[in-house]
């Protein structure tokens, strides 16, 4: 297939082969990464510009390595440095910002639904690096990308998301990258933390973590933000780690070729204890590593991939 | 408490905490007792601002779907059965703002049923836009407070439209500049103009179904509104005040928001289609509008 798309704003709204593109394009650009030169060509030319209006690290610099690997000019914009404190609107930043002709724009930004508010004056396209709560759809795919080099497949397998799922933009990209490639997904986290209608969203959901972790061979551990207990939605954090705390004990449920996995950055001994974050079955350090394949990959779709038209043809 | 005295003596017909509702029970007792003594209306804007919390859209499953703060339908109704308390023992008339759910309508129902003081108004856009639309393109025109909820929650404020229990429709106009609204959805101010569309909204959703006779349009956007505020005008008759909309309830027209004679932009009805519209409004016996 063709990859159409010039915007990747969510993962809710592609379609499970389109998913498959990106992850077969990762593929190839994850080789590309064990270069000794991990450089190629086909954004020569373009420029992106990352407009973080959100601290972030990983996700950040995760796009900048894809972008220049992929040869693209890139500028980096962030919060801190911004004229955003001036007063000027979103709306002015990102219009000026592209009347120096960037041709990409990636974008994170705390409140959910602005890379679509974005589409609606940019000419650009725009990439989702994660919006408030919405969703965080790169996220998603590196994460399926990386059970899928594991499993050889999606389908069928049975993925735990733990903790925060009312507050989390990754629990939401997963829920439907992985649903909508048919694996069995269930959502485990106190009921403060469980959104209303998410069975909706086509997951089961418990509260008891022991059955949802039963005959399960991923789980992939949301981060929670020690903001939750000053909001009163949870009594304490010693409390969290003791009912909801991934442990060696409690991975005894787990299919026996389980799976860990934790978006970052992790809370060691919180959300999951110490020695978990760097077991044998612990893959947290390979997504990172595929993170850098799966932006490469979807940065050359949107760009046109193969068919991109360029002065030279 | 702000000097209602005065205020009645210089011509208020009511008090109202819309936009900032009372969060104390002791305080809008003391509101109730006191507007009592000049027999005004007291109108609540009903919503419990520790349930709503950092809200921006109705809470279920499109806020889930969408990550945004809910605004619980509950928010609303803990207050409604608050004030409808309230207002059993004092007796002041309450009359309870846009009204977004079916339990508010539910608890309104049953307050009238006991025989409360009790009156109650929707706007348009509580009676033809769900929360679904707001997915589609995150609308800043598409945020109000409180804000559209399901269509279960229209369905029974139609309900509640036709059996009497919401006594009025309120455009809850609220015009905001371009500037304002081209924002991220969680910081565009809340709400929409509603006046240049109410009447084509009522005659589209509510009369053209068969909801409501033009008899019962006309009490519920002129006569129940002048009798809850206790103002003059609502009827036909020689001597009265003549202030009259005259209506063309045949006429299709297209709502284009750069049409409107509202400066205002700030709604999410431009292309709309709707049938009945306005010919003429007269104020106080003089032709003051001609459409």
């Amino acid at each position: 297939m063709t990859f159409k798309r010039r915007h990747l704003l969510s993962l809710e709204e592609l379609d499970a082969a389109e998913m498959m593109k990106i992850l077969e394009t990762s593929k190839v650009f994850r080789e590309v990464l064990d270069r000794p030169i991990k450089k190629v060509a086909p954004l020569r030319g373009l420029t992106v510009a990352n407009l973080f209006f959100e601290p972030s690290t990983r996700t950040r610099v995760s796009f900048e390595l894809a972008e220049k690997r992929l040869s693209a000019d890139t500028v980096t914009f962030t919060a801190a440095t911004s004229s955003v404190k001036k007063g000027e609107t979103l709306k002015d930043t990102v219009r000026n910002l592209e009347a120096m002709k960037i041709d990409m724009v990636v974008i994170r930004h705390s409140s959910s639904g602005v890379p679509y508010f974005l589409t609606r004056f940019c000419s650009s396209s725009v990439i989702n690096a994660g919006d408030g709560q919405h969703e965080h759809p790169t996220q998603g795919l590196l994460d399926m990308y990386t059970i899928w080099m594991k499993y050889k497949k999606i389908k069928g397998l049975r993925v735990v998301l733990m903790g925060d799922a009312k507050h989390s933009r990754v629990l939401r990209s997963n829920v439907w990258g992985l649903t909508k490639l048919g694996a069995s997904v269930a959502v485990c986290g106190p009921s403060t933390l469980l959104p209303v209608g998410l069975e909706n969203m086509g997951v089961e959901v418990y509260t008891d973590i022991d059955k949802a972790l039963d005959g399960a061979d991923v789980v992939n551990v949301m981060r929670i933000q020690l903001e939750r207990q000053q909001a009163g939605l949870l009594p304490s954090l010693r409390e969290y780690t003791s009912l909801f705390g991934i442990t060696k004990d409690r991975l005894k449920r787990l299919n026996k070729n389980y799976t860990i996995m934790h978006p970052g950055p992790i809370n060691r001994g919180l959300e999951m204890a110490d020695d978990i974050a760097d077991c044998d079955q612990s893959v947290i350090l390979e997504q990172v590593t595929n993170g850098v394949a799966v932006r490469m990959a979807v940065l050359y779709l949107l760009a046109g991939g193969e068919g991109r038209k360029t002065d030279e043809d | 408490m702000a000097d209602i005295g005065e205020m009645v003596q210089t011509g208020a017909v009511a008090v109202t905490d819309d936009g900032s509702p009372v969060h104390d029970a002791g305080m809008m007792r003391r509101a109730l007792e006191y507007a009592g003594m000049f027999g005004i209306t007291v109108i609540s804007h009903a919503e419990d601002m520790s349930l709503s919390g950092k809200g921006v859209m109705n809470e279920g499953y499109e806020s889930t779907r969408l990550g945004m703060h809910g605004i619980p339908p509950f928010s609303e109704e803990v207050c409604i059965s608050r004030d409808i308390i309230l207002c059993k023992y004092i007796g002041t008339p309450l009359h309870i703002a846009h009204v977004s759910t079916k339990g508010s309508v539910e608890l309104i129902r049953q307050a009238k049923a006991a025989g409360v003081n009790v009156t109650a108004e929707a706007t348009p856009h509580h009676f033809t836009l769900t929360d679904v639309e707001i997915g589609k393109e995150f609308s800043t025109n598409l945020k109000m407070n409180p804000p559209l909820r399901t269509q279960e929650d229209v369905d029974a404020i139609i309900e509640g439209l036709k059996d009497g229990t919401i006594d009025a429709i309120a455009s809850d106009h609220a015009p905001h500049a371009p500037e304002e609204k081209e924002v991220e959805f969680d910081q565009a101010p809340n709400g929409i103009i509603g006046l240049e569309t109410s009447l084509g909204l009522v005659a589209t959703y509510l009369v053209k179904p068969g909801h409501l006779t033009w008899n019962e349009v006309a009490r519920k956007m002129s006569a129940a509104p002048a009798k809850i505020l206790r103002a003059p005008g609502g009827d036909l008759r020689a001597g009265a005040i003549a202030d009259i909309t005259i209506v063309n309830p045949k006429a299709a027209w297209t709502v284009k928001v750069d049409k409107f004679y509202s400066k205002s932009r700030n709604s999410p009805y431009d292309g709309w289609k709707l049938q009945g519209k306005v010919k003429y409004t007269i104020l106080g016996g003089e032709v003051s509008f001609e459409g």
